[in-house]
């Protein structure tokens, strides 16, 4: 039960654990061998809470990505492990359409990730098939990828919740939320910010109050929770991330904790697959670092492992020589092998912003947009970049920059580039333009004439004046945007995750929250934020009164993103907690950045909407 | 689905959700199934027939699984935690909610799990004992008073009297809260039983209070299913969220001309045009798509003053693909005959579809040079749609140098076209060098455009980077810095044309250089 290993962390193993019994249990649901098909964006997952082998002792046979076709197989027991999507359920019934016209005769179990949604369960109806069909639910919530960060695993909850108001994934969230606490206690301190963080907590005080634990729990293992939408802070997202954790995910893709790199970047004839977590040593010296100070260290490193291996060469007697082969020489091999793919990713990265004529300029437009300053020269660059075909989304970026942080584009402005985005890359686009309307990134100021208002019109106007300013006026009260020089060697200030430009929103408000700065400026910000704000702290039970226990446990703070959340964000608040003696543990729906943001957006008309 | 209500006596259904009792009973509920099947035995089985069994899971009619896990652990741990005082010294209790032996034992042993439940609660029934062991029997038999006895026949009794009502019960509807809590939960629940619209509504509206998605969902499709059209359409247009969580469905089911339908009828005009508008994108015959892009525009765009924007754009859009196929008709024509400019580059691609400037750029890359009267010269599209200055010098640039028509990038570039207005050229030579670098242009090439870029620092770095030796010699000389020409000696190769341009340079008295 208790989850605090030696140095006072949570221990998320027992997550892991957790998730690993559950995954055996819906297994073992469907008694003695069967085949398995995975849809394919599980596979990760799985491959983080188990393994191949541990499937294998619980009855897989074989094993097979979810696709159109169905499995060619004769085994008579089939398990689906999927996510309950509609589209998941209708390929399904085809499978076991076809299996029935070929005369095949299977018994079906569809697993579902982490709950059945009542969708499936019409959709098997619709299709005939609901008689041939187990369902079983595979509560997987959040799974473990750092010692520090857990996640969802679900990038699609941005788009559905904020685009389309799909609320669906909320009660997972709550769950997720409930589970926590049954195993690190009832959290005494909570705030949330934001719409959807808002239904989050009032669904889990409604089940906790159906089973009648809404008190505070003295042996709670954290101390303060925050429950904040992505939505609070659009920008972030969309600005070039500049620690190295935050480039190798810009420019390879992290997924689930897993990056794979190119033979350009490992220097053999084959991609490797790295696990990046704090496992990895030479990773974990060099995540939360500026990309500048990235090269140093692995400089360093690499004439260390050298030495070590020269120290081998130098060795006489037999007796330390197998010291030295049984100890150090395995540490050596590890170490060499990870220095050599992080020296070529790094390489790719600062070669990236070398090579590529206008990288340079596109980091500075983005720096001055931030700032506030050269409006004119930001829009004719964008408008340029537009103009050559440059990449979509890297363009798309600046652009949502440029009308978040000026809280929407004059209408001339707005519409130059409007047509510019759909002349070069296609009309089309216009899905995707009207996408990022919706969700609040790429909009035009509204123009309203002043002679024809009402009263009312007159407020909302003013509300409207108020938020216009926004950006600048929450930049300018919380000094987010730094007028001095940040250290990006030895930082001290949270900006340094954007080379010193820009201080994450989210991690200046849990910074401004947990000091406790006078709660009139805390107000005067949060009324300018979207979404409401909600802080409290739960009574205390009973029994729990007078208990000292809780005081180390009061440092750790809790922050569950709600729509995702960057590697700069999770570095920032690093950061501060080695500063104020925090100790900071992430949860989100997902690990997201502009790329991953802007790509989910993106519809021509091709595919599913 | 309703079984499970048949199963619980009145008394078990209120203790249900009270909230001062544990809802250690809400999770066990399966063992208390059990008792019942096992001591009222054969009634139960008579009017429940299969569906007992499929409520436990192992048929496969089995329509819904097990209660949440999550929850169930959320219940467990707490118990230990606050009965307890300290949770991690109390024993036994943390190995409860091992999830996958429960589990098996249930579904496995269900005899045996019945069994000892009967054993604890002394409730066997004398006459099945048969199942058990017979020594057990024995004993049973012998212990059994005449009070016993009585007691037995009296509480059976007024179980029979439950069931019954519990049976009278399960056509009833039970509470739209109750209803709502399973349903947030994942427990079964049916909707079957609510035929008043209030009920219906109502359900509707705590579903949307409790934020759950998927409870809305099915609210609403039970909705649509039992109300009709006009009023199912009247009472969703009061409640934005449900209509999202209709749209998700719809949308997910693939039906996307129903999706724009419905959206219409719900108020939601604009989405509804978008979603029309993406359904002729999937056409993809260029003649068939022009058509349903124009008659798409001309009903669902037209005249909305919100869409004005979009209508103007799609319009643009219509023509241009009506362009396209008027160019590749006549081009797909004179690359089959072999006619210029084709003559000895047959066509590779079709236009059709392809963006505006991708098209821009086939113009100038085909027809260049025709005149402005032609369908396919780039002026003509330049005209039609209206485009800037800068989009087309630099796709005609862009144009020109894949193609190595330097002649033709000259008279693009030369200053005259530009005159009129200012004084500053449309398109930054920065640009243009970056366009010719893409395009792998030759060292003179680059040379002579690099040398017109305003920015000297600028200028430099790029001809460092690219090491066009001769624009950094002479950029560095505009700059006056002898300093950086005297390092630049080492970059040169010693005795080429570049090393004596530098020396002769450096020899020269007549120049300042800046100190």
């Amino acid at each position: 039960m208790a989850a605090i290993s030696s140095e006072g962390d949570l221990d998320f193993n027992q997550l892991k654990v957790l998730a690993r019994d559950e995954l055996i249990r819906t297994l073992e649901s469907m008694p003695d061998s069967k085949d398995l098909v995975i849809e394919p964006k599980l596979m990760k997952i799985l491959d983080r809470i188990a393994g191949a082998q541990l499937l294998r002792n619980h009855g897989a046979s074989k094993i097979f990505k979810l696709e159109l076709n169905s499995p060619k197989t004769d085994s008579g027991q089939r398990m689906y492990i999927c996510r309950p999507t509609a589209e998941n359920m209708k390929v399904i019934a085809d499978h076991i359409k076809s299996d029935k016209q070929g005369g095949k005769k299977t018994s079906y179990t569809v697993a579902l990730i982490p709950k059945k949604m009542y969708i499936c369960e019409v959709i098997m109806e619709e299709e005939g098939v609901y008689g041939d069909v187990t369902f079983e639910e595979c509560k997987l919530g959040l799974i473990p990828l750092d010692n520090d960060i857990l996640s969802l695993e679900l990038p699609e909850f941005f788009k559905s919740f904020y685009l389309h108001g799909d609320q669906s994934w909320i009660s997972p969230i709550v769950n997720s939320l409930i589970n926590l606490q049954v195993i690190f206690h009832k959290i005494p301190n909570i705030s949330s910010q934001g719409r959807c963080a808002k239904m989050v907590l009032e669904m889990t005080k409604t089940i906790e109050n159906l089973q009648g634990g809404v008190l505070g729990d003295p042996d709670h293992q954290i101390g303060h929770l925050f429950l904040i939408d992505r939505e609070v802070d659009m920008v972030t997202p969309l600005c070039t991330q500049t620690t190295y954790e935050g480039l190798v995910d810009e420019t390879f893709g992290i997924n689930c904790g897993y990056c794979e790199f190119g033979k350009d970047v490992t220097g053999t004839d084959k991609n490797i697959k790295l696990l990046l977590n704090y496992e990895d040593d030479v990773f974990e010296e060099i995540r939360n670092r500026h990309i500048t100070n990235v090269f140093s260290f692995l400089k360093a490193q690499a004439q260390h492992v050298q030495s070590g291996y020269m120290k081998g060469k130098n060795i006489t007697q037999i007796g330390q020589m197998k010291d030295f082969v049984s100890n150090e020489l395995k540490d050596l091999k590890q170490q060499s092998k990870s220095l050599t793919i992080h020296i070529g990713a790094s390489e790719k990265i600062l070669q990236q912003t070398t090579n590529e004529p206008d990288s340079k300029e596109h980091l500075q437009t983005e720096h001055a947009i931030l700032e506030g300053i050269g409006y004119k020269d930001s829009f004719s660059f964008i408008e340029e970049k537009l103009d050559r075909q440059a990449s979509a989304s890297k363009t798309l970026r600046l652009m949502c920059l440029l009308s978040l942080t000026s809280n929407g584009l004059p209408s001339k402005d707005f519409k130059t580039l409007q047509s510019h985005f759909l002349q070069s890359y296609g009309y089309e686009h216009l899905l995707t333009l009207n996408n990022l309307r919706l969700c609040g990134l790429f909009t035009e100021q509204q123009s309203t004439e002043v002679s024809k208002l009402s009263m009312s019109d007159v407020q909302k106007l003013a509300d409207k004046a108020l938020k216009r300013t926004a950006f600048r006026a929450i930049c300018k009260k919380w000094n987010l945007i730094p007028k001095d020089n940040v250290q990006l060697q030895n930082p001290s200030d949270m900006s340094y995750v954007f080379s010193g430009v820009y201080t994450p929103l989210i991690c200046k408000l849990i910074e401004q929250t947990l000091m406790k700065s006078p709660s009139s400026t805390l107000e005067e910000v949060v009324k300018l934020l979207p979404g409401d704000n909600c802080t409290f702290t739960r009574t205390m039970s009973a029994k729990g009164k007078g208990s000292g226990a809780a005081k180390s446990s009061s440092k750790v703070v809790l922050v569950y993103f709600l729509g995702g959340c960057t590697f700069a964000e999770i570095a920032a608040l690093r950061l501060l907690g080695a500063m104020k003696g925090y100790k900071f543990m992430f949860a989100t729906t997902s690990i997201m950045n502009g790329n991953t943001l802007i790509d989910s957006m993106i519809d021509n008309g091709k595919g599913k909407s | 689905m309703s079984v499970r209500y048949s199963l619980k006596g009145d008394e078990e259904d209120e203790g249900y959700w009270n909230q001062k009792e544990k809802r250690q009973n809400f999770f066990d509920d399966a063992d208390d199934e059990n008792e019942i099947i096992d001591w009222t035995g054969t009634r139960i089985e008579e009017f429940t027939g299969s569906q007992v069994t499929s409520a436990r899971g192992t048929n496969k009619n089995a329509s819904f699984t097990k209660p949440s896990r999550p929850v169930e652990i959320a219940n467990n741990f707490p118990k230990t935690g606050t009965n307890k005082e300290i949770s991690s010294q109390s024993e036994p209790k943390p190995e409860q909610p091992k999830p996958t032996q429960t589990s098996a034992s249930k579904s496995y042993h269900k005899k045996s799990a019945s069994l000892t439940i009967v054993g604890t609660k002394n409730l066997s029934k004398p006459t099945s004992s048969s199942a058990s062991s017979l020594e057990s029997a024995v004993k049973r038999d012998s212990k059994l008073s005449h009070t016993e006895v009585s007691k037995l026949y009296a509480e059976v009794t007024s179980l029979k009297r439950k069931l019954q009502s519990s049976e009278r019960s399960r056509w009833d509807a039970p509470k739209v809260s109750d209803t709502i809590i399973r349903m947030v939960m994942g427990e079964p629940f049916s909707l079957e039983m609510y035929k008043s619209l209030p009920d219906k509504l109502t359900l509707l509206d705590s579903a949307i209070e409790y934020h759950d998605g998927n409870s809305i969902t099915a609210i609403v499709l039970f909705l649509k299913k039992t109300l009709k059209n006009s009023i199912f359409i009247s009472e969703l247009r009061k409640r934005p969220v449900a209509i999202n969580h209709y749209a998700v469905y719809l949308r997910s089911m693939g039906d996307e001309e129903v999706l724009a339908s419905q959206l219409q009828i719900l108020g939601r005009k604009e989405e509804a045009a978008m979603c029309r508008y993406r359904l002729t994108l999937q056409e993809s015959s260029p003649q068939a798509r022009y058509q349903s892009m124009k008659k798409c525009t001309d009903s669902y765009f037209e005249g909305s003053k919100i869409l004005h924007r979009e209508t103007v754009l799609l319009r643009e859009q219509c023509s241009l693909l009506n362009k396209q196929i008027l160019i590749e008709g006549a081009d797909s024509k004179a690359s089959r005959e072999r006619k210029p400019p084709f003559a000895d580059c047959p066509k590779e691609a079709e236009l059709y579809f392809l963006p505006l400037i991708t098209t821009l750029y086939y113009c100038c890359k085909y027809h260049f040079n025709q005149s402005q009267s032609s369908i396919s010269s780039p002026e003509s599209l330049v005209k039609e749609f209206n485009m800037s200055e800068k989009q087309y010098v630099m796709t005609a640039a862009k144009a020109c140098a894949n193609q190595r028509k330097w002649a033709d990038l000259d008279t693009l570039l030369a200053p005259k076209k530009w005159i009129m207005k200012t004084k500053k050229p449309t398109v930054g030579f920065d640009r243009i060098v970056g366009i010719l670098l893409k395009a792998k242009a030759p060292n003179d090439i680059l040379q002579k455009y690099m040398l017109m870029m305003d920015d000297t620092t600028k200028r430099l770095e790029t001809a460092k980077k690219y090491k066009i030796h001769s624009v950094v010699i002479e950029t560095l000389k505009q700059m006056r810095d002898l300093r950086g020409l005297q390092n630049y000696r080492t970059e040169v190769t010693y005795g080429s044309s570049e090393d004596i341009q530098l020396q002769t340079l450096l020899k020269n008295t007549s120049i300042k250089w800046k100190t």
